[in-house]
């Protein structure tokens, strides 16, 4: 994968206006909509399938700010992200769901199936589980998760075989 | 007890003879006695225990000794799913710990890790090694109760006349020797109500009552202090018709045969299921399948009901074969007849239908007739 390179695949439902920073892997099918301002993506942020990222319409949101996704992050499949501000280094695991006006820090884990509520802050190194209770992340090591997500872009934009675009911003 | 039926209507239960009604998945039939029985007219035995994770058979008596939980697998203490066991490797040195992949809880922090799996496994055994620290007096209580229950036998009569027979009475029975020193009250403060609310908790640190409740021995306040449970081991248990005292199911204790159960007589192998198919203004179409692998009869009786025996062929998805035996004497009842079912149209007096349906059925050489109650409730 060479530098400044977004892999994009087929079928993708993209709305909008949409900035994605470097090495960012967009798997089939998965709909990222800004209705009503920008998405901002940062650098090496993996969105596989069924993933829905919506900066939903004004009446919905009534003041509406770009989306701002930081880097290294992973939407696993069937994810829903609404608008909400988000950290670096986090994994939002198997169908689980983001509504509106959350704050999500740096290094969390949204693990498989949850939902979290509207308006809800998340400190820096949070594990998400159950019924929304919140624990401390002990195992988060930042540098290692850069590696691992570096060397998984290298394999999913072999694996792939699709378009590759230029990244919109570094 | 646990049901597979629901209770909203429109639903269609069927009466046991003790008067309970259930759904028909809920209940069994025993041939010797030709009754349907429901889960309170059977009576369980525990055949052997076993593990949810390692499907490893456990004897009653291995299983009594690990307190009826599994020795090798453990759950997460925050969310009950089965722990791994995970290896953190150095340079220096491998640590094995115990990890939740659900909730990527970790035994890191409490201490449980070792340098081998089996340093890891015995570093948690003291779970099983633990005592109860109230076992000495629970001892001595119940060996005070068995002496007054033998005394009870000695004395026998003048006890006996009483019809009930209460604790105080056990306790008066022996009051001349005491055996047991009364347990000192604590004096304890309890917080105020003001108090209470204005407490600095973080909800999110705090135990739940289930994993509380997990983790028994120590009833730890903070989750971090919770550490992994042996998951409690699951039970096969055999049932017996409480008439007849006959086997109604049995399951297999040999892990070699792939059929779980030796014997499995539920109501739905053998009984029509029976389906609501149209809701009309003072009417209502059924429709009846059947299991079984023989022509079989059933009669309905009740208000607005047809009375007339009506035949259903048997049908086998396999052969794709249809055993039927031509037309019944009032074919004009039936609306639809299609392989193993037929459609017939019931009066509808009320929301609450009682119809008694008498089935007949053939099993290998023997014919079996049974009459059940069928309740369907429509709102």
């Amino acid at each position: 994968m060479a530098e400044q390179q977004v892999i994009c695949s087929k079928n993708i439902e993209i709305e909008g206006q949409i900035a994605f920073g470097q090495g960012s892997v967009i798997h089939p099918d998965c709909s990222i909509i800004a209705e009503s301002a920008p998405i901002v993506f940062g650098e090496y942020n993996i969105i596989e399938e069924r993933v829905r990222i919506i900066n939903r319409k004004p009446e919905e949101n009534p003041a509406p700010l770009p989306l701002q996704i930081g880097s290294y992050n992973i939407f696993e499949v069937g994810t829903i992200i609404e608008y909400s501000e988000i950290g670096n280094y986090n994994v939002f695991e198997h169908r689980c769901k983001v509504e509106p006006n959350c704050k999500i820090g740096n290094g969390c884990i949204i693990t498989a199936g949850v939902r979290v509520a509207r308006g809800t802050t998340i400190p820096d190194l949070t594990v998400v589980y159950g019924e929304g209770q919140m624990r401390k992340n002990q195992g988060m090591q930042e540098d290692s998760f850069r590696h691992e997500i570096k060397a998984l872009t290298e394999v999913l934009a072999k694996c792939l075989g699709s378009q590759a675009i230029q990244a919109s911003h570094k | 007890m646990w049901r597979a039926t629901s209770w909203n209507p429109p639903y269609i239960h069927l009466q046991c003879g003790c008067g309970k009604e259930w759904g028909l998945e809920d209940m069994f039939f025993c041939f010797p006695c030709s009754k349907a029985l429901c889960p309170y007219c059977v009576t369980e035995e525990i055949d052997s225990f076993y593990c949810r994770n390692c499907m490893e058979n456990m004897p009653n008596t291995e299983a009594f000794a690990f307190k009826n939980k599994c020795a090798r697998c453990f759950q997460c203490p925050a969310c009950f799913s089965t722990l791994q066991i995970l290896l953190n490797s150095t340079r220096q040195q491998k640590l094995y710990h115990f990890g939740c992949q659900s909730c990527y809880w970790d035994s890191m922090s409490l201490g449980l890790f070792g340098n081998s799996l089996n340093e890891l496994l015995m570093s948690n055994q003291d779970y099983f090694m633990k005592d109860n620290p109230l076992q000495d007096q629970l001892k001595i209580l119940i060996d005070t109760y068995k002496e007054a229950c033998r005394n009870r036998r000695k004395i026998g009569v003048k006890y006996l006349q009483k019809e009930t027979w209460t604790f105080e009475d056990l306790e008066n029975s022996v009051q001349p020797k005491p055996l047991i020193n009364p347990v000192q009250r604590i004096e304890h403060q309890s917080p105020g109500f003001d108090e209470l609310l204005n407490e600095d908790i973080n909800y999110n640190e705090i135990t739940s009552m289930q994993q509380r409740l997990s983790n028994a021995g120590a009833q730890p306040r903070e989750l971090n202090k919770a550490s992994a449970q042996p998951i409690p081991l699951l039970t096969r248990r055999s049932k017996r018709c409480k008439y007849c005292k006959k086997y109604v199911v049995k399951p297999e204790t040999n892990q070699s045969f792939s059929n779980p159960f030796k014997m499995e007589n539920l109501l739905v192998y053998f009984f029509p299921r029976i389906y609501i198919r149209e809701i009309k203004s003072n009417s209502l179409i059924l429709l009846l399948i059947n299991p079984t692998a023989a022509v079989a009869y059933i009669r309905l009786e009740g208000d607005k009901v047809p009375p007339s025996e009506l035949h259903l062929d048997s049908y086998d998805p396999v052969m794709d074969l249809v055993t039927s035996e031509g037309s019944s004497l009032d074919e004009s009842l039936i609306i639809e007849r299609e392989k193993n079912t037929i459609s017939i149209e019931v009066g509808k007096p009320s929301n609450d239908i009682w119809i008694s349906a008498f089935w007949k059925f053939m099993r290998g050489q023997d014919v079996k007739e049974f009459e059940i109650k069928i309740h369907i409730k429509l709102a």
